[in-house]
């Protein structure tokens, strides 16, 4: 699967298509780009959470694209005037690609967050440094304990039924530090005796560097590379003016929508080969 | 359910009170007023700006606009591009409207330090355009900068 | 060959008057299993502390103390580390990462190894401690018995000489704790490594140990093999504690080898000649249902599956009535129905009276610095009661510094303050020592001859078997069987008392030891 890549392939990957989607204000690179994590989306994710993904960036496309012509006058081709100002065309358009542009990156974020979970987030950070890594996991670790802790004491505190409602949550609050603070000994204790605190700890992972990762470390960045050589910028006003399709730009319109694709590719790829060896048993 | 209902007629009440005019409506209203002003709006700095595409520096030349008593240099700006529909955007509202282009020439389109300045019989007032009212015959010139009004003398 | 030598160890806390541990002569073997027993405050745990250098308590120490012959001070942090593993009785406190493969490898980490050898060593041990499918769970989400076996497999992955344990099974239900001292067993005799532990429920442990210490006051007064060592025992106040088969043969005759398992037990008991018991039925008590439970169901989600289905209940005012079953059977899920927290979707909680409710963790009751201000926060009439339940020198103690008997007792107490009629407890014995759960059940006894109606949830068994009137087993959502202590337990088969199980078939109706060797 594509996020079996290593952590750091992924990550680089995930900046390069943020970075482009986020500098370029192209319409081409843009549907390309929401093309791309579509296809990834409906490959993973489950069905329910799609519609609830598309429905809300459908409702922030509708949204941005009518807000726009409201606060942006410019514009040759007017429509009609609301108040002694000007709706035009080029405006309509322009928050069309901003929206665009918006969706693109939530897609992209909604399928970075489907993929990097706590695992892979705490493995970058231990790249850059192992007590990070540790202090990361430890919070991971404290925080669902606390808020599970304090709502326990609160219900006791409830059924004893002796405070107002905001007293007993002070109350609360101050008895689940309190206990947290006592379990903070034994763990500190349990950490002693593992041997925290010796000299030249190591971080553990599950996530090896393997040649694929170099492959599509090396694949990404010449894509990236390229949208980056090829870019071209539409001009919204006055009016509307598309750059000529030169053939540095329609490279780069290439090269963008292959990146964005990778992910979908990959996992078509591997479905296939999944079927194909299903068949031969 | 109630609260889509809520959101759903606010925006039909916002959506009521405008007023919305087809370009042909809009533009064929005549103001009318008992007073005149001379209006001239220039853009001569961005046409020599370095890649500019602009070829033309006059946009409206010693325009006679008529407005009412109590009028400010926006309203005789408003109603000079109305007559002659010349695009412009401005923001804010009261004293504090700010012009931020006219005829698809925006600020900090020629540079970080270009916009539209306004002068009245040659002196460059320190107020808001909608904020300096007008006498009968005043001479008003709006000019394009682009380096915070030294280059059209405003600041010496 | 030794791999402790304790010589003349002696040891007083900073501020303490007394020592807790005097002039401890002990040589422990390599390959050991040893058990260290006494009750709370004996000096158990001081001793364990002492044994690796990290824990080693603040305070005044004299005597010496070798680790396989070389002083045990002089031993490096880095050894000591991956030699000398400890485990204590918090499941969870000891837990130090969020997901379980990276508690696995953080022993591993800490010692600088290579992520090669973490990521083998990780993946032999959670196979032996067959941690596989929690592998990539995360912590919070395990039950306290896969937690401490997690703890368990973090100490056994860094591949020690011997293990320290102090009390681990204290806080998991029999069926872990079982699980785990097996596992420990298994360790033992397959990678011979020591394992050193402390135990206050002895039933279980008493048969795996070599042999057996026992301190007293900071004393050691017996130090032997397993079966010598209760007849040593024999009129000491610790030998109550002794697993069932022990305590009969030492009230009888000791010339044979003490009989430790319940096979050895039944062997030895059937040559006895007892048909009579001492304790006769216990009546059941004739008073009207304060409490009734009709048809309850009950399920935490829409479309989860019921964890209650159709499940009745009625107590009667004065008993103490127990709610037994395995785990995620609905016991506590039952109490907090009956206490108003949870509501069931069908069926209804018949009572007139005022409900208590005291939870499975004592300390989330109090909230307060001291016991006296929590007290204060129900009403100021606390004087009174506290001093029944000898608590009054306890009154300027931080609630969580009491001892474990003490804050169940303390915790008991605020809520009577708040004046039920019906006290629901949530394993109460959770964590205490027998003295501490004797002395629990005298107490709950006292209050229910006062008009208290108590309906405890609880695992264990010999505590029902004891102390409660009537017994119910809740399985699959409902009560199955319920009747009254003596009969329930002489009933069943294998959910019953280990001296139960020894006598059944040979002397009809014993369930407790005391039915046999008299209170006396």
């Amino acid at each position: 699967m594509f996020k079996n890549f290593n952590p750091i392939a992924l990550f680089i990957y995930f900046v390069y298509v943020l970075f482009i989607s986020v500098f370029s204000f192209n319409p081409i690179i843009l549907t390309a780009g929401i093309l791309g994590a579509v296809f990834y989306c409906l490959f993973t994710l489950e069905k329910k959470s799609v519609f609830k993904l598309f429905g809300f960036c459908a409702f922030m496309f509708l949204i941005i694209t009518l807000t726009n012509p409201l606060f942006s006058h410019n514009g040759r081709t007017v429509l009609f005037f609301i108040n002694d100002n000007r709706v035009t065309f080029e405006a309509l358009v322009y928050g069309a690609v901003l929206g665009l542009a918006v969706i693109e990156v939530l897609i992209w974020f909604k399928c970075f967050s489907t993929i990097f979970d706590s695992e892979r987030i705490i493995f970058l950070f231990g790249k850059i440094s192992p007590k990070t890594a540790l202090v990361l996991s430890m919070t991971l670790r404290f925080i669902p304990n606390f808020v599970s802790n304090f709502k326990s004491i609160n219900t006791t505190q409830r059924l004893i039924g002796s405070d107002s409602r905001i007293k007993r949550y002070l109350n609360s609050f101050s008895a689940v530090i309190t206990q947290s603070l006592e379990n903070s000994v034994i763990t500190s204790d349990s950490m002693k005796s593992r041997g925290y605190g010796l000299k030249g700890r190591t971080f553990y992972s599950r996530f090896r560097f393997s040649t694929r990762d170099i492959v599509f470390i090396i694949i990404s960045t010449v894509l990236f590379a390229l949208s980056i050589i090829g870019r071209t910028d539409f001009v919204f006003y006055p009016s509307i003016d598309a750059p000529s399709l030169s053939g540095f730009s329609i490279i780069g319109c290439f090269s963008f929508s292959a990146l964005s694709l990778i992910p979908f590719i990959y996992e078509l790829k591997e479905g296939i080969r999944w079927k194909y060896s299903i068949s031969k048993i | 359910m109630k609260k889509l209902i809520l959101l759903s007629l606010i925006i039909l009440s916002v959506f009521c009170s405008c007023s919305i005019k087809t370009p042909e409506e809009y533009y064929k209203e005549k103001e009318k007023g008992k007073y005149t002003a001379t209006i001239s709006i220039n853009c001569e700095t961005a046409v020599k700006y370095k890649n500019s595409k602009r070829k033309k520096s006059e946009i409206l030349n010693n325009y006679k606009v008529s407005y009412n008593k109590g009028d400010t240099v926006f309203t005789a700006l408003k109603n000079a591009c109305k007559a002659n529909k010349i695009q412009f955007e401005y923001t804010g509202a009261g004293d504090s409207v700010y012009i931020e282009g006219i005829d698809y020439l925006y600020e900090f389109d020629c540079g970080k330090h270009s916009g539209w300045e306004y002068s009245v019989n040659g002196v460059f007032p320190s107020v808001g355009c909608n904020a300096y009212k007008l006498k009968n015959g005043d001479v008003i010139k709006w000019l394009y900068t682009c380096d915070l009004g030294k280059d059209i003398g405003a600041v010496k | 060959m030794e791999i402790f030598n304790i010589e003349n160890l002696s040891f007083k806390y900073n501020k303490a008057e007394k020592n807790a541990l005097s002039d401890i002569n002990m040589k422990i073997r390599s390959g050991e299993f040893l058990l260290v027993i006494g009750q709370s405050g004996c000096g158990k745990t001081t001793l364990l502390k002492m044994l690796k250098n990290e824990l080693t308590p603040l305070g005044e120490k004299s005597g010496e103390l070798f680790y396989k012959g070389n002083k045990l001070e002089n031993l490096s942090q880095r050894e000591s580390a991956s030699e000398i593993g400890f485990i204590t009785q918090d499941p969870d406190a000891q837990l130090v990462t969020d997901k379980v493969y990276s508690e696995l490898a953080f022993g591993l980490e800490n010692l600088g190894l290579k992520k090669e050898i973490i990521r083998s060593r990780v993946a032999e041990f959670s196979s032996y401690f067959g941690l596989g499918e929690l592998f990539e769970r995360e912590t919070n989400t395990l039950s306290g018995g896969e937690k401490q076996m997690l703890n368990l497999a973090c100490v056994m992955v860094m591949n020690p000489e011997v293990i320290l344990l102090d009390e681990p099974t204290s806080m998991l239900n029999p069926i872990f704790s079982a699980k785990f001292l097996n596992t420990l067993k298994r360790i033992n005799d397959d990678f011979g490594t020591t394992v050193i532990i402390t135990e206050h429920h002895l039933s279980e442990v008493f048969r795996l140990a070599d042999r057996v210490a026992y301190l007293e006051k900071g004393f050691l007064k017996a130090y032997n093999s397993s079966k010598e060592i209760c007849r040593e025992l024999r009129g000491m106040e610790i030998e109550k504690t002794l697993p069932a088969p022990a305590r009969i043969f030492n009230a009888f005759s000791i010339d044979k080898p003490c009989p430790i398992t319940i096979k050895e037990g039944r062997e030895y008991i059937s040559k006895l000649e007892i048909k009579s018991i001492y304790n006769s039925d216990t009546e059941i008590k004739l008073s009207k249902t304060v409490l009734k439970a009709d048809k309850i169901w009950f399920r935490y989600e829409k479309k989860g599956k019921d964890i209650l289905k159709n499940c009745s209940l009625a107590v009667k005012k004065g008993e103490i009535y127990a709610l037994l079953g395995e785990n995620g059977s609905g016991k506590s899920t039952l109490l907090n129905v009956i206490n108003g927290s949870k509501k069931a979707y069908r069926g209804k909680i018949k009572t007139d009276s005022r409900i208590g409710y005291l939870p499975q963790n004592p300390k989330n009751v109090f909230v307060k610095d001291t016991l006296e201000e929590d007290l204060k926060l129900i009403n100021n009439s606390y004087k009174e009661i506290i001093s029944e339940f000898s608590l009054s020198k306890y009154l300027n103690t931080h609630p969580y510094d009491l001892s474990g008997g003490e804050l169940q007792r303390a915790s008991i107490c605020k809520v009577l303050l708040t004046e039920p009629d019906i006290l629901l407890l949530d394993e109460p014995t959770k964590g205490l020592d027998n003295f501490a759960k004797i002395k629990l059940g005298h107490f709950l006894r006292n209050l229910c001859e006062n008009g208290l109606t108590i309906v405890l949830v609880s695992h264990d068994l010999e505590f029902c078997a004891e102390f409660s009137d009537r017994c119910g087993l809740l399985f699959d959502g409902e009560i199955t069987s319920e009747s009254n202590s003596r009969e329930f337990f002489s009933n069943n088969l294998f959910y019953t008392t280990p001296m139960s199980k020894m006598c059944k078939g040979i002397i009809d109706g014993a369930v407790n030891v005391e039915d046999i060797i008299g209170n006396g």
